[in-house]
């Protein structure tokens, strides 16, 4: 009885990231589980070596997060040198993070997650492909082309137009803004306002006919993190970390993203390689919480730019208190570029931002660093410990995928108990445990520090550990 | 004559993994050559926003590594137009994907060959095994030969 | 100058091409001067020559082995081949020797795209390494207040050596030990930055080929060098003496 339907199972590397479903004897759900396989670090790489080369080897990590993994190490390496950045120099960080935030949402949203939205869950996946989205939708299609150059081309005209670019340095960037860059990111800045406005409307129409789903998608109650202003707005690169609950209270209001350590523990569990992270005064597993568009737009009490605010305030009307289905990722993504597109502009109008003092330069300072920044994912850690002469003897990091992990867990299950159906792998299903994962629009090669991304597994197990349906896809 | 030869040739991989760096290194000998309607470019992996320099193009050769039994072996795929291009829950799209948005969105429908080397090793290291770099002329001299096929 | 009065013409043949020479001539200097290629990554104009890193080697007619073009001198009727496939293929084995014993992982180097032995492999075309990286474990020193040694990316030139004992009259800088336990140390193998003979006057670190000897602080592929002070720095001291 066992059925195997394989679909491009070409992978590089040995491992994969599995979903196991597991069923008793009378077809129900008894647990289901995202595991990662795999596990490749960058801790031999770094070890003994100076602590200003981390941003330049980080942001190796990923692709696709290049931008944060460096801004997050840079941090890190800005604390361990006891240097305040340049206001200049900040801003530009600021900036370019924003940009990558765009570029990485864009993806998400436009090409990962809209053939779900638009095409609908059942249709088979020939049809809900991005090829059945370019043909039915191609303005959607080209909204988000257009939508990742703008983030794209603001990273190469800032950094330079390399894959891994060094500009983001220990103490700030590496040169100052071109004027003529700033000009030329400012005029397209209108057309990326209508272009989000555009696709802002139909999403919010299509929500209407997903009720279920809403419902059904990693729609639990759990805590959220996110970073703020002292002013409680939205931040995406600097601030202090807020947890707040299921129903919108302060957990921790405010505490310094430095001591993350002493607010959120590691879990490990045998059967994956991606931590389980928890807010520890409530320990593992009921320390639960997220991360990400969703969580950040949850622990604000205002987004501070006029056209995201005015989403804000509609978004903050879904849910009684704080929003809890996960399916509303995709709607905070697109108000975060707003807040994105809307911040960089504001950064961009003032003249200091074509400040010549862009960088701070110092030897090591202090034998421990931390940096927190918000990556598109959601919070990204990284914490590094030096010796007197600056060599790294110790680091530690939690990217943002990883803090998504129980949640992500909870998500699969929670689809699983609603659609799995006897003891096959039905498309219908496996559409939908995909869908809830790509809320979270995780990153594994982030999270596991691999380098590839790779094909995902699943496993329907039946009540004596017999393996019942097998699929690979991805 | 050359001037209507429009191929774009597209590198991918990572090159901290071993042979998976082998596109770049195919790509980058190709932008030394600076032959007359050919661009040439490397990237980590495919992703949409690739579809629009690739429509421009007669000809698309991708060059990819993967992973197999026989290290040095070349293989060559007509990518052709598949709308099952699978839909995945990475941020990168295959082959089929790029050439079905070619086709959908800016109604382009170049011809697309996928040029494969199986790789040795992909493990953490920058530069190639000596298979697969054994392979390069060879592999150098397919993609010339494709590129005056479209002359 | 005197010797150039003393100095008497040869004639000889380099790949074909007939040449001319003055006796004190090496092979080397004579093939840069017909616009040959000869690569090398030990010798540095300005300091003396020591035959360290064996890539300049030539083929002699009429010898089986292999000479170093930049310690050889030209004499009357020598035939010269500074290309075949024999000298191609152990040059790349030379640079692959040098890639396997240390760490030269560009993308993430200080030196990226401004480095001797990185252009050498591009311009030799070593695009891989066939020997299994020894996966050594040298200490980088970064006691120093300006500058740090990464003793994982040496590739022991003797350059550093030879500057800082030669130009600066320091010998703060010397190679201890041999074959892959080779590794250049400062004074009596103590931290650098404990050093009583370090001027700091940086010529090491822009002598150094490679991203073994840099300043501090610098990120990926920043860390450009420029060492055509020498030439005039070395006849300054010849002056001198
Ligand atoms: S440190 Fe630099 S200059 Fe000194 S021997 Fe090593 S490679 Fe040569
Ligand atoms: S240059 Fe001749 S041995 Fe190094």
């Amino acid at each position: 009885m066992t059925k195997q339907i394989v679909i491009d199972p070409v992978t590089r590397i040995e491992g994969h990231s599995k979903i196991t479903i597991q069923i008793d004897e009378n077809g129900g759900v008894t647990d289901a589980r995202f595991h990662v396989t795999q596990y490749r670090g960058f801790e031999k790489f770094i070890e003994g070596r100076p602590f200003y080369e981390m941003p330049g080897i980080m942001g190796r990590i990923c692709g696709i997060c290049t931008i944060s993994h460096m801004l997050a190490s840079a941090k890190a390496t800005d604390r361990i040198m006891a240097v305040r950045v340049p206001e200049t120099g900040h801003r530009l960080r600021q900036i370019i993070n924003l940009a990558s935030i765009i570029q990485s949402h864009a993806l998400s949203f436009f090409h990962l997650s809209s053939p779900d939205f638009l095409l609908g869950m059942e249709s088979d996946p020939a049809k809900r492909s991005i090829f059945g989205l370019m043909q039915m939708y191609p303005e959607v299609a080209r909204d988000g082309i257009r939508l990742r150059r703008f983030g794209q081309e603001i990273i190469e005209w800032m950094a330079g137009k390399r894959l891994h670019p060094t500009w983001i340095v220990p103490g700030g960037v590496a040169s100052p803004l071109e004027p003529e860059v700033r000009d030329r990111i400012l005029a397209t800045i209108p057309e990326i306002y209508v272009l989000l406005q555009r696709n802002l409307d139909w999403f919010k129409r299509k929500m209407e006919d997903y009720a279920q789903e809403i419902r059904t998608f990693g729609n639990f109650p759990t805590m959220f993190m996110g970073t703020i202003t002292p002013k409680g707005e939205l931040d995406l690169y600097d601030g202090h970390l807020r947890i707040v609950d299921d129903r919108g209270h302060m957990v921790e209001p405010s505490f310094k993203a430095q001591r993350y350590a002493d607010y959120i523990g590691e879990a490990v569990e045998p059967w994956t390689f991606m931590k389980f992270p928890y807010y520890k005064p409530m320990g593992y597993p009921d320390g639960i919480y997220r991360v990400g568009p969703l969580a950040r737009l949850n622990v604000i009490d205002s987004c501070g730019t006029p056209r995201a605010d005015q989403e804000w305030a509609e978004f903050r009307q879904l849910d009684r208190r704080v929003v809890l289905s996960s399916f509303y990722y995709h709607y905070a993504r697109l108000i975060e570029c707003l807040y994105a597109v809307e911040k960089i502009e504001m950064m961009l109008d003032d003249p200091d931002i074509l400040g010549k003092m862009v960088r701070a330069n110092a030897g090591p300072n202090s034998e421990e660093g931390v940096g927190v920044t918000e990556a598109p994912r959601g919070t990204l850690i990284h914490h590094y410990r030096v010796d007197e002469q600056g060599r790294i003897v110790w680091a530690n990091m939690i990217v943002s995928t990883t803090h998504n992990n129980m949640a992500m867990n909870r998500a699969v299950q929670q689809v699983a108990h609603r659609y799995v159906d006897g003891n096959k792998l039905t498309e219908g299903m496996l559409n939908r445990v995909e869908a809830v994962i790509r809320t979270f629009d995780p990153c594994l090669s982030c999270s596991t520090h691999a380098q590839n991304e790779l094909p995902i597994q699943y496993e329907l197990v039946g009540p004596h550990g017999e393996k019942l349906d097998e699929v690979t896809r991805g | 004559m050359s001037e209507t030869r429009q191929v774009r040739v597209i590198g991918f991989g990572n090159t901290l993994r071993g042979d998976d760096g082998l596109g770049w290194v195919a790509a980058e000998a190709l932008q030394q050559q600076t032959l007359p309607g050919v661009e040439a470019l490397t990237c980590h992996q495919l992703t949409l926003d690739l579809v629009e320099w690739i429509s421009a193009a007669r000809l698309v050769i991708l060059i990819d590594a993967e992973a197999g039994d026989s290290p040095g072996q070349i293989s060559q795929r007509e990518v052709s137009f598949d709308p099952n291009a699978a839909d995945t829950l990475h941020h990168h799209q295959s082959p089929e994907g790029l050439l079905a948005g070619a086709r959908a969105l800016y109604g382009a429908a170049p011809r697309m060959v996928l040029l494969t080397v199986c790789g040795k090793s992909f493990e953490f290291a920058e530069g190639l095994s000596p298979e697969v770099s054994a392979a390069l002329p060879d592999l150098l001299a397919r993609i010339e030969a494709l590129i005056r096929s479209a002359a | 100058m005197a010797t150039a009065v003393r100095s008497r013409i040869r004639t000889l043949k380099i790949d074909g091409r007939d040449v001319s020479a003055r006796e004190d001539e090496t092979i080397l200097e004579l093939a840069e001067e017909n616009g040959i290629f000869i690569p090398t990554l030990c010798r540095i104009e300005g300091l003396s020559l020591v035959g360290a890193c064996r890539l300049c080697l030539v083929e002699v007619a009429g010898m089986n082995k292999l000479v170093p073009a930049c310690l050889t001198y030209a004499t009357e009727g020598m035939e010269v081949f500074t290309d075949s496939e024999r000298l191609r293929n152990y040059r790349r084995m030379i640079l692959e020797l040098l890639f396997s014993e240390g760490n030269h992982i560009c993308a993430i180097c200080v030196s990226n795209g401004k480095c001797e032995l990185q252009a050498l492999a591009q311009r030799l075309g070593m695009d891989h390494v066939r020997f299994a990286n020894l996966q050594q474990e040298r200490l980088v020193d970064m006691t120093h207040e300006r500058f740090v040694v990464d003793r994982n990316r040496c590739i022991l030139c003797a350059r550093c050596v030879r500057v800082c004992d030669e130009i600066e009259w320091a010998h703060t800088w010397d190679i201890k030990g041999r074959g892959v336990d080779a590794r250049v140390i400062t004074d009596l193998d103590t931290p650098w930055g404990e050093s009583d003979t370090c001027t700091s006057c940086g010529k090491c670190v822009r002598v150094c080929p490679v991203g073994a000897i840099v300043e501090k602080g610098r990120a990926v592929g920043e860390m450009a060098k420029r060492h055509d002070f020498l030439p005039h720095l070395a006849k300054m001291r010849e002056a001198k003496k």
